[in-house]
Formats: structure tokens, sequence, C-alpha cells
């Protein structure tokens, strides 16, 4: 299907259906969760109900993150680069996941210089600090680091998320240039993820003048030895 | 990090929310953090009147509250007549969907957002952070309040240079306290400033402001249409870019621009009143109907009722109650004449106002029926009329369209020549004499296409392709359309899209109009222009097809 007219036309009965789902599933998870509170549960059932609300959580939030990737990028429009207070910025993100980790038992923090502020478009990072976080997540990591500073010299802001998970197999680590195909058949959803990620950075740019685009590399973390992304964007 | 801890057990908190659960549960938390005083109301109404007679620090809105106001409306509203003051913190919750939507509402911004689904730590740590923010700008927002423009000014000016980090945040209250001041060679300075460190679509749009006012509308439409194309939705861009076409003369562009906007804010009472006014200047009864109505429903029991609006609503009623079936008919009549009563008891009319309000109304008795009584009410709104020099040219068009009615054919006539004269070269007026005329004539068909087929060649003779596609269209349609008129309509229609017009809607006009002369005669003389119109239009569709 290389027509463009007809991909198009795919994607957006994609993102329709999609979008129905997310739908649907937030109806049957609102029943649900009434029915687990008027069922009176042992011990062992209501750790598993606990199980069933974590996880509908978890897709409920997934499904919200495709449709955002989905709708960025496929509105071609460039990114709104307004002024961010990391502090503010990171504090929000590492609270809006805090339940969540906690219930795996999974610790994330941030670490920024208070007064550090950079040019970004808040809603694009945030898809990809998702995408970032819940992938460390998958993998079994029960810390997460994310930190903030410029690079000196070129000024361009550094986000990473560090984690203590096994890391980046090293197949993926080289295989991390060459685009989506070979991520994907390496390490299925994360890789598509990442794939997502890195299209979104690419239209972390401003409009007309600017041909500099944000960029996503793999690594190794040097604070908490799992895996290391980090996500570079020019000032 | 200086955290002094913030004394939650002395503020006093509103919240408004519709579902008990979220209220109760917003409660407990707030409670938990150390609120002690709070208290709750479920819509936009009790909020207005709760806030009329009592002071808060912190307002929580949930944005989506149901039926009635939603959050961004009670701001506006609060903020518009200052109930609430610059140093009250307003902070809407917003589900995370809507949030783009939510933020593209620049003018009038709450202090701070929270996305559902709230937690306490989310609560906790967004309300401190909001807190401390607002603090920042404390001696700012207290200039404010005391209506001190320039001891606010001077507390930007100090915020920027003693805490750089709010440099920017400084430089963009700023701004906008400049352009309401109408300081607007102040405002470009800064919004020049800014634009050179990084192009934030704020200061694209302050730009864009100062330049429309310093009537650079070029510049200022490229700036918007630019902002239009970035990720961020200020609905405000349109309202903007709307008021630029609109100085421009491009009318039709300036109601698309604000259909759009409205489709994104449908709520936003001032902009569908400016859609309603623009429909009305375009003579387009259909979206001047649907606008009055929906703004006339959200501006119940708000300051933003008036009587312009009315006015309009019960013009727009006119096709229904002419033309509409017999129970249309007796709502639309009634519904009419209320707003007209109330337009004249609530407020008080201007000159203009008064006659539009008595010409309106001698429109709905006619138009239902009533002929005698309209023609005296007619000749009661006349008899007001002293200097007609008072009136604008739209004005004047309203009173020729009921002269066409209640007076002699040529009376009338020779009231419209005259005024086209004065219309001149004016575009946007032409359009709407024809309209008027097109209107008048609707029960003499053979007058009616004469008229739109002349009109229609004047104004391609001017290459002025989009209007007399408008107009010929309207022949080309006509139960006793003729070849000339859909020959002349695809001409029209051909060089339009040569111009660069594009949308499927012309796309399937055209093509309709060829199929339609498909078996034109090919000894007929206006067989070999339309073979060229034929080839014209497939050259342009095979360059077009991607």
């Amino acid at each position: 299907m290389t027509d463009p007219v007809e991909q198009q036309l795919a994607n957006d009965l994609l993102a329709a259906s999609i979008h129905e789902i997310k739908n649907r599933f937030g109806l049957l998870f609102a029943q649900l969760e009434q029915l687990l509170q008027a069922l009176p549960l042992d011990e062992s059932h209501s750790h598993n109900a606990d199980l069933i609300q974590d996880e509908a959580q978890y897709i409920g939030s997934e499904l919200v993150r495709i449709l955002a990737s989905y709708k960025s990028l496929d509105s071609g429009a460039s990114a709104n680069l307004d002024q961010q207070f990391l502090l503010d910025f990171l504090e929000e993100k590492v609270a809006r996941h805090a339940s969540t980790a906690r219930a795996r038992g999974l610790q994330i923090d941030f670490e920024c210089d208070e007064d550090l502020a950079a040019f970004f478009d808040a809603g694009i990072i945030s898809i990809v600090l998702d995408t970032a976080i819940y992938n460390a997540a998958k993998e079994g990591a029960k810390t997460i680091l994310i930190t903030a500073e410029h690079e000196q010299g070129s000024g361009e802001l550094t986000i990473q998320v560090h984690d203590n998970g096994p890391g980046f197999p090293p197949a993926m680590l080289d295989a991390a240039a060459s685009g989506p195909g070979t991520i994907k058949a390496e390490s299925g959803s994360t890789g598509l993820g990442l794939h997502f990620a890195r299209r979104l950075l690419a239209l972390h740019r401003e409009a007309g003048d600017s041909p500099r685009c944000g960029t996503l590399t793999l690594g190794r973390s040097d604070r908490l030895g799992g895996a290391c992304v980090s996500l570079h964007l020019p000032q | 990090m200086k955290m002094d801890l913030i004394p939650y057990h002395k503020k006093k908190v509103l919240i408004i929310e519709d579902l008990a659960e979220m209220r109760s549960t917003l409660k407990s938390m707030l409670a938990n953090m150390g609120v002690q005083v709070m208290e709750t109301v479920t819509n936009g109404e009790e909020a207005l009147a709760k806030l009329a007679f009592n002071q808060f620090d912190i307002i929580f809105s949930d944005y989506e509250l149901g039926r009635g106001k939603d959050g961004q409306q009670i701001l506006e509203e609060v903020r518009h007549s200052g109930l609430i003051p610059a140093s009250t913190v307003y902070i809407m919750v917003t589900a995370a969907q809507t949030m783009e939507m939510v933020m593209g509402a620049l003018e009038f911004e709450p202090d701070g957002y929270i996305t559902k689904p709230v937690t306490l730590e989310i609560l906790r740590t967004r309300l401190n952070r909001i807190i401390r923010t607002k603090d920042v700008y404390q001696e700012i927002n207290r200039a404010i309040d005391h209506k001190d423009i320039n001891g606010a000014l001077e507390a930007c000016n100090r915020l920027a240079v003693e805490n750089p980090k709010f440099a920017l945040p400084a430089y963009r209250i700023k701004g906008k306290l400049l352009l309401n001041e109408n300081r607007i060679e102040e405002a470009r300075d800064i919004y020049d400033t800014v634009l050179g460190i990084k192009r934030v679509a704020w200061a694209m749009l302050g730009m864009a402001k100062v330049h429309y006012l310093q009537d650079q509308l070029d510049d200022a439409q490229k700036l918007l249409e630019g902002l239009a194309n970035t990720n961020v939705k200020y609905v405000e861009a349109f309202d903007w870019l709307a008021k630029v076409l609109e100085a421009q003369g491009k009318l039709k562009s300036a109601q698309a621009v604000l259909e759009k906007a409205v489709e994104q804010s449908p709520k936003a009472v001032q902009r569908q009143q400016e859609l309603a006014r623009i429909a009305e200047l375009n003579g387009d009864y259909e979206t001047l109907h649907k606008a009055c109505r929906k703004a006339n429903a959200l501006a119940k029991n708000s300051v933003f009722k008036n009587a312009d609006l009315l006015i309009r609503y019960a013009k727009s009623m006119q096709p229904k109650i002419k033309h509409g079936s017999s129970r249309d008919q007796k709502q639309a009549l009634s519904e009419a004449m209320t707003l007209l009563q109330t337009a004249k008891t609530e407020f008080q009319l201007n000159i203009g106002q008064t006659l539009k309000c008595a010409l309106v109304e001698a429109q709905t008795l006619f138009n239902s029926g009533k002929e005698i009584e309209g023609r005296l009410a007619y000749k009661a709104a006349l008899s007001m009329l002293n200097n007609e020099e008072l009136l604008s040219l739209d004005d004047r068009l309203d009173i020729f369209a009921a002269k066409l009615q209640f007076e002699a054919s040529s009376d009338a006539m020779a009231y419209g020549a005259k005024l086209l004269a004065q219309i001149g070269n004016n575009r946007r007026l032409q359009a709407n004499y024809y309209r008027v005329m097109d209107f008048h004539l609707s029960k003499q068909p053979d007058e009616r296409l004469a008229l739109l087929k002349k009109r229609g060649q004047e104004l391609m003779e001017r290459n002025d392709f989009e209007e007399a596609f408008d107009v010929l269209q309207r022949a080309a349609r006509a139960p006793n359309t003729d070849t000339d008129s859909q020959v002349s309509a695809l001409t029209a229609g051909v060089n339009l899209y040569r111009q660069g017009t594009r949308n499927t809607e012309l796309l399937e006009d055209v093509n309709n109009l060829f199929k339609a002369l498909e078996n034109l005669n090919t000894s007929d003389p206006r067989y070999p222009a339309l073979e060229k119109l034929r080839l014209q239009w497939s050259q342009q569709n095979n360059g077009a097809a991607r």
C-alpha cells in the first residue's frame, strides 16, 4: 500500500477505531470498578482486583498516549516551542506516574537545576517521556531517574530517562540508527514505541528557518546501570 | 530550594464541579492538605452568584460542566466583569483529551491546569507549584487590582531584572497590559525583544495584534497564518485573523475562519456573536441564524447579552417567518417579537439600533402576513429618521430591503440606485446590494435570472471570479436557468480553480456543470468556448492530481 491517499485513509481508520476502543474501554472499566467495589472480596481476591484496576488504568493511558502521538504526527504542524521550567514540568510528570509506579514497586525521581528553563513543546515531550517510562517499567526496572540539563557549548537541552533494568540488548543499540524495521523485529512493541518517539522528536523544530530538530539516542545508564534514553532538544 | 509551607488552613477555596463524587474527592484531598474553608457549587450560574458576594483565594473549576457554562466561560465572565481580583488563583481541572482545546484560550488564562485523574499526589504537587508561581507575580497582580497600570508595568520590569527566570513571563504580562492601554509602540518593543530571543507563539500573536492596530494588515495576516500552522491551537489567533481579513474587505474568508474557530470552541459566546455579525454582513442567513441561536442561549443571564444580538437574532428568523411550515412560522414569529421587545425594554438603543429594531419589527409583521400592520410599523420607523447621514451603508441596505417590500417599486429602485452609487467600489456592499435584489425578485424568475447574469458578467470582467461564481451558480441553479448561465458559471468556476482555489465543493460544482452541458450541440456557437474550458480543466486537474 504505497499510495499516500490510501495510506492516509488506513491511518485515519486505525486512529478512529482506537478512539472508539478507548471510549468503550473507559465504559467497561467504569462498570468493572463499580462491580469490584460492590463485591465482598477476601484478601487475595482484593489483591487481584487491585491488579486488574492497575492494568486497566495502564491500558487506558496507553490508548490515550497512542492517540495523542498519532494526532501530533498527523497534523503535520510545527511544534509549539514555549518556555518551560523543567522543575515544574518534571515534578508533574513524576507525580502523574506516582500511583501506578507505587503499585508496581517502582521508584521514580528526577533531578534538575531549580532555575533550569528551556524551549520545547510540553505536549510532545510529555508523550515521549511517558513512552520511555512505560518501557522501563515493562522491562522490569525498579528505579527510574529523570535528569535534565543544558549541554555545555551547544546549549541543547538533554533530558535523560535512566533505569536499573536489564538495559537495551546490544542488537537494539546497534540497530537504533537504522530505522524502525530492524527494531520492530527484535523487540516488538518497545521498539515501535521508540520509533514513534523518534518521529515525534523530529517534529520538534521551529517553523521555517531552523532545520535542527530533536533527536533520541539509546544507551547504557551511567547512573543506574540499566537503559538510558536521551532526548536532545536544540534551543 | 526555598520551600516555605503554604498556609492552606488560611485559604478559602471554591470548587465548581458538577459531579458529586468528584466534588467530595476534591474536598477530602484539600482537607488532607489543611484547607479548612471550602464551598462547592455545581454549575456556572451558582458560581457567579457565589462570587458576586464572596471572595475566595483559590477557585477550582472543572472545565466540562455538563449542559451549562463551561469552566472557560466562567473564567471569562468573572475576569471580564472584574468579579474576581487578579490575585485570586483560578485552576482549571480538565480531562487530558480536552487539555489542548482548553489551553487554546489565551486571553483569559487560568493560573494553572490540573489534568484528570486527580490524585492527592498530583493535587499537592500542582497546587504548591501554582501558588508559588502566583506569589512571584504578587506585586504585579496587586497593582493591577488597584488599577495602577504603571505600577504593574514597573513591577514587571523589576521581576525581569531580579529574577531572570521569569523575564519572559514578565514581558508577556507587560505586552498584554500595554496593548490594553493602547500603548502600541511600547508593546511592539516588547514583542520585538521576545521574538528576537525565540519565536514563541504568544509573542507572535502579540505582534500580530500590534500590526493589526497599526494597520499593517498583510504582516498581521502572515503571522497569524503561521500561528495556525503550529501545534498550538490558539483560538484567539483565529479571532484576530478574522479581524484582519475583515479589515482587508475579505469578509467571506473572515467568516470561514470564524466558523473554524467556533467549531473548536462552541461555547465561546463572544466568538459566536462575532460570527453572527460577519454572517449578517455577508448576507448568509443560515449561518446568521445558527450563530445567533447559539450566542443567545450562551449569553442568557450574562454580561454578554446585548441589543445587537437580540435584533440580529430576530432578523435571522425572517426566512422562517416567511417560508417556514405553519408551526415553525408561528413559533419564529412569537420568538422574534419577544426578542425585539426585550431589546427595547432592557437596553438603551442608539439611533442605528432603534431604526434597525423598528425595521425588523415591520418585516416580521409583514412576512407573517400582517401586511397592514407591517406597513404601518415601517412608516413609523421611517418617520423617526430625520438624518440618514448618521446611518452606515449597511443600515441603508436594510432600509432599501424594507423599501422594496413596502413602497412602490419605482421609489424603492430610485433609492437603490442612489445607494449603489454611494457604495462605489466596495465589493462586499455591492454583493449585499445584489443579494437584496435577488431576494426581492424571488417571485419574478425571469427578472431575477437576468439580474444574476448581468451581475455575473460584470464581476467576470473585473476578474472577481469568486464572487462571479457565487452569483452565476445561483443563476445556474435557478429552475428557469439557460445554457448561457451554465456556461458563464462554468467559466467563472474554472477560472476560480486556476487562481488557486481548491475545495471539494468547487470541484463537484464544476463537474456538475460539465455534466449539465454534456449534450450541447457541436454546432452551437457556445460550443468552442465549452471545449476550451474542458481542455483547461483537464490540464489543471492533471497538474493537481497527486
